[in-house]
């Protein structure tokens, strides 16, 4: 339904049912496009990267880098960040912050995209989250998931169990990291969050 | 948020719409829309940092940031204004300070403009305000104060500066809401 330029009531003026429809028109309208204002995307920020020695990397220096050597993996395009977990020691970061118009969790997801494809791929996922004022970590919860990727074939890993008590105004660290083997190797996108 | 959505009927030709209609039609899904609209946030999470040297993004614990740790090491973030900006309710950096200070000594300035204008066409700092800190609280440096005049559409570039050895701080963001 489109939207309806608001009609001027007048005093005396007896609202007829078309009026009223409009008005019921227009509250759907609105609501409809509220989807946009309800949902957070926390993109990767930092990573730590062990094959090749290369270290740190940011959004901004890994597009055209590789961690080198025998190193075998995909580099996402351009618009993707790399960011990858692999092996121990390698870890993927994201933080934000909830908007005064958070509500009730319906989704909470880390977003990833692999290079290979593997079974049983254990990835631990620890988060930490606490208001202004408070210690980072007053609240904090981890998980490991248990993995089966296709190359290529992006994947989420449900984590909105473990950011139960996530309020608006609080601040959120998430963080990513392979567990117990080489192939163990996702590319981690970021965390999306949704809410009612 | 505490409005309940009532899906709005069809009004049929002779209904009489009472008190009890306006207040669960119109009344309640205007408060359950004002819920919504009216908190808008922009999140930008820091950019990068300089240190003697330009640096890598680290974490501390699970949050990713800029790691300040050294007298005139500083971290930077930039946006833009979003098209449905209204008034700035609040302006804040987010930070996890990593030393106690009763008096942190943290320079903040900002820069904004519209496209098409000189990129520091507005601009505005803070270099007298310390800050009352405890090592791993969350902290929300306001800004408010320095960015008055932003409006939809401005790009944004923010810089807080740490001024005093010692005074280290783990930078997380930007956060806007109106």
């Amino acid at each position: 339904m489109a939207w309806t330029a608001p009609a001027t009531w007048i005093v005396g003026q007896v609202v007829t049912a078309a009026e009223l429809n409009e008005l019921s028109g227009n509250l759907n309208y609105v609501k409809a496009r509220l989807g946009g204002n309800q949902w957070l995307w926390l993109p990767v920020t930092t990573n730590y990267l062990i094959l090749g020695g290369i270290g740190w990397h940011t959004p901004w220096g890994v597009i055209n880098d590789d961690s080198g050597g025998s190193d075998t993996w995909i580099r996402y395009p351009v618009g993707y960040s790399e960011y990858r977990v692999s092996g121990d020691y390698q870890d993927s970061f994201m933080c934000g912050v909830m908007p005064p118009n958070f509500g009730a969790l319906t989704q909470a997801i880390v977003v990833y995209l692999p290079p290979n494809t593997a079974i049983n791929q254990t990835h631990l996922v620890s988060v930490e989250y606490a208001a202004p004022g408070e210690a980072y970590n007053t609240h904090t919860d981890n998980h490991t998931f248990t993995l089966s990727t296709t190359s290529l074939q992006f994947g989420a890993m449900d984590i909105s169990s473990y950011v139960g008590s996530l309020a608006a105004n609080d601040v959120l660290g998430v963080k990513v990291i392979g567990i117990g083997g080489s192939i163990y190797r996702l590319g981690i996108l970021g965390t999306f969050l949704a809410w009612s | 948020m505490t409005a309940e959505w009532t899906t709005p009927i069809t009004w049929t030709v002779g209904q009489k719409p009472d008190a009890d209609d306006f207040n669960e039609q119109i009344r309640n899904n205007l408060e359950y829309l004002y819920e919504r609209v009216g908190a808008a946030q922009l999140w930008v999470p820091v950019a990068n940092f300089f240190q003697s040297s330009w640096g890598y993004l680290q974490s501390r614990s699970t949050f990713p940031g800029a790691p300040l740790s050294g007298a005139d090491a500083y971290a930077e973030m930039s946006g833009i204004c979003p098209v449905s900006y209204a008034a700035l309710a609040t302006a804040q950096i987010l930070v996890i300070p990593t030393a106690t200070q009763a008096a942190a000594d943290w320079d903040v300035s900002v820069e904004y403009a519209a496209p098409g204008e000189a990129y520091n066409a507005h601009s505005g700092s803070d270099t007298v305000t310390t800050y009352n800190v405890t090592a791993d609280q969350i902290y929300a440096v306001d800004i408010k104060a320095i960015l008055a005049s932003i409006v939809a559409g401005d790009l944004m570039g923010v810089k807080l500066t740490q001024k005093t050895a010692g005074h280290n701080v783990h930078v997380l963001g930007l956060r806007l809401t109106w």
